[in-house]
């Protein structure tokens, strides 16, 4: 049986971004997993850079695992495009300041989500923090942001809701898991190897905090008795 | 018309802030600006944040300032925030929107006459400020549409800043690890 994971462009750009992107076909192959992209995001992230000097290398690189087929490009349909807006609805309504509903998450990550769903994907794999915390940590995306403009900001729970039992099986990864799960199947053989590329990921912009690297570190290098 | 009455404060504080030769109000300014943007959406806000950004940045610039044609260049800048204004007053938001394409194309007309960098000022404002829209709460995706930053330049960027250190992560690459190795069939 095939394991599906949907990947939202801010994952593998931040993989190929740190000389990672062999770590895809290999754990493709180790897993039995198909790895999925929207459309749109493959227009983000390849036919778009493409045309801008400092983004066409990592553009080439993430277009050279779509030809060879390790990153599949999901087709677009109706139905797609239906549960995309339904979630976007959703999710751009949950939270409110002053009367306002406020658009927290844009069509390219609602579209992720809908391919996750209407896969039945098993794992959402994204970097970037807010649409993780959206789906895991709704409250807290509150208080985070109601942290941040010293404001009042208000949840509608019935929306919220909503938008919580459609993605309730939804498990999400970070590329970070994907490069620990390769350090594991023993592809990256050298824990001083998987923290660099931990960091890299990182400064690459994948949500993911300093201590988080090390704490793993210290148990992946307990592990493998260095 | 409170929008209108908000947008116009704004760009009048710009102008004050502009001609004082202010750096620190203009960026807090455009601080202001792109964090009321990101709740309300609002396009003239992000742009006025733009610009208040990059005058900031041109006039900490003395290569900049002290060149023989900024002061030409300073005076277009003014005359189009006055226009900006008078739109609003006259409740014309696509002539206001009209003057701050102007601005922004004078800025830009600057930074390639005059500066030293490779990446313009205003893609540099839009960077720095889509950060900040992150940094607020807002995904990735709807900071790079609402800034129209690139994607890869966000990412980039965020890395480089404290953001991921800010808060602890309900879990770690361990807790996810071994979600993913039960999925996994």
């Amino acid at each position: 049986m095939t394991n599906e994971i949907v990947f939202d462009s801010s994952s593998f750009i931040s993989l190929v971004g740190a000389c990672a992107g062999n770590l895809i076909p290999l754990l493709s192959k180790a897993l039995n997993a198909r790895f999925w992209i929207s459309k749109s995001i493959e227009s983000e992230s390849v036919t778009r850079p493409m045309q801008i000097r400092r983004f066409e290398l990592n553009a080439l690189r993430i277009n050279e695992l779509i030809e060879q087929g390790y990153l599949e490009i999901h087709p677009e349909s109706n139905e797609l495009k239906r549960e995309t807006e339904r979630l976007l609805g959703l999710a751009n309504s949950i939270y409110e300041f002053d009367h306002n509903k406020i658009s927290i998450i844009h069509l390219g990550e609602a579209e992720t989500l809908a391919i996750t769903n209407l896969t039945e994907a098993d794992v959402f794999c994204i970097d970037e923090r807010t649409t993780r915390m959206l789906v895991e940590e709704p409250l807290a995306l509150r208080d985070f942001i109601s942290f941040k403009y010293k404001s009042k900001i208000t949840v509608d729970e019935k929306r919220l809701k909503e938008f919580q039992d459609s993605l309730e099986e939804t498990k999400i990864i970070r590329s970070s898991e994907l490069a620990a799960m390769a350090f594991e199947k023993g592809f990256i053989t050298d824990a001083k190897f998987l923290e660099g590329i931990l960091f890299a990921l990182k400064y690459g912009g994948c949500s993911i905090s300093e201590q988080e690297i090390l704490d793993y570190i210290k148990d992946a290098s307990g592990k493998k008795g260095k | 018309m409170n929008g209108f009455a908000d947008l116009s404060k704004k760009t009048l504080q710009l102008k004050e802030a502009f001609e004082a030769g202010d750096l620190i109000k203009l960026r807090l300014l455009s601080n202001d600006c792109i964090e009321k943007a990101a709740l309300k959406q609002s396009k003239e806000l992000v742009q006025l944040s733009l610009i208040a950004y990059s005058l900031s940045k041109i006039l900490s610039k003395e290569h900049i300032i002290c060149n023989i044609n900024w002061p030409e260049a300073r005076k277009r800048i003014l005359e189009d925030i006055d226009f900006a204004l008078t739109a609003l007053e006259k409740n014309d938001l696509k002539a206001f929107n009209n003057s701050l394409n102007d601005i922004s194309g004078h800025i830009t007309g600057i930074d390639k006459q005059l500066g030293n960098f490779v990446i313009d000022l205003m893609e540099k404002a839009r960077l720095k400020q889509a950060s900040r829209v992150y940094a607020f709460g807002l995904s990735l995706k709807a900071a790079v549409e609402l800034t129209g930053t690139q994607e890869q330049e966000l990412l980039k960027y965020i890395g480089g800043t404290r953001l991921a250190d800010e808060r602890i992560e309900k879990k770690g690459i361990n807790d996810r690890l071994k979600d993913l190795k039960k999925i996994l069939k």
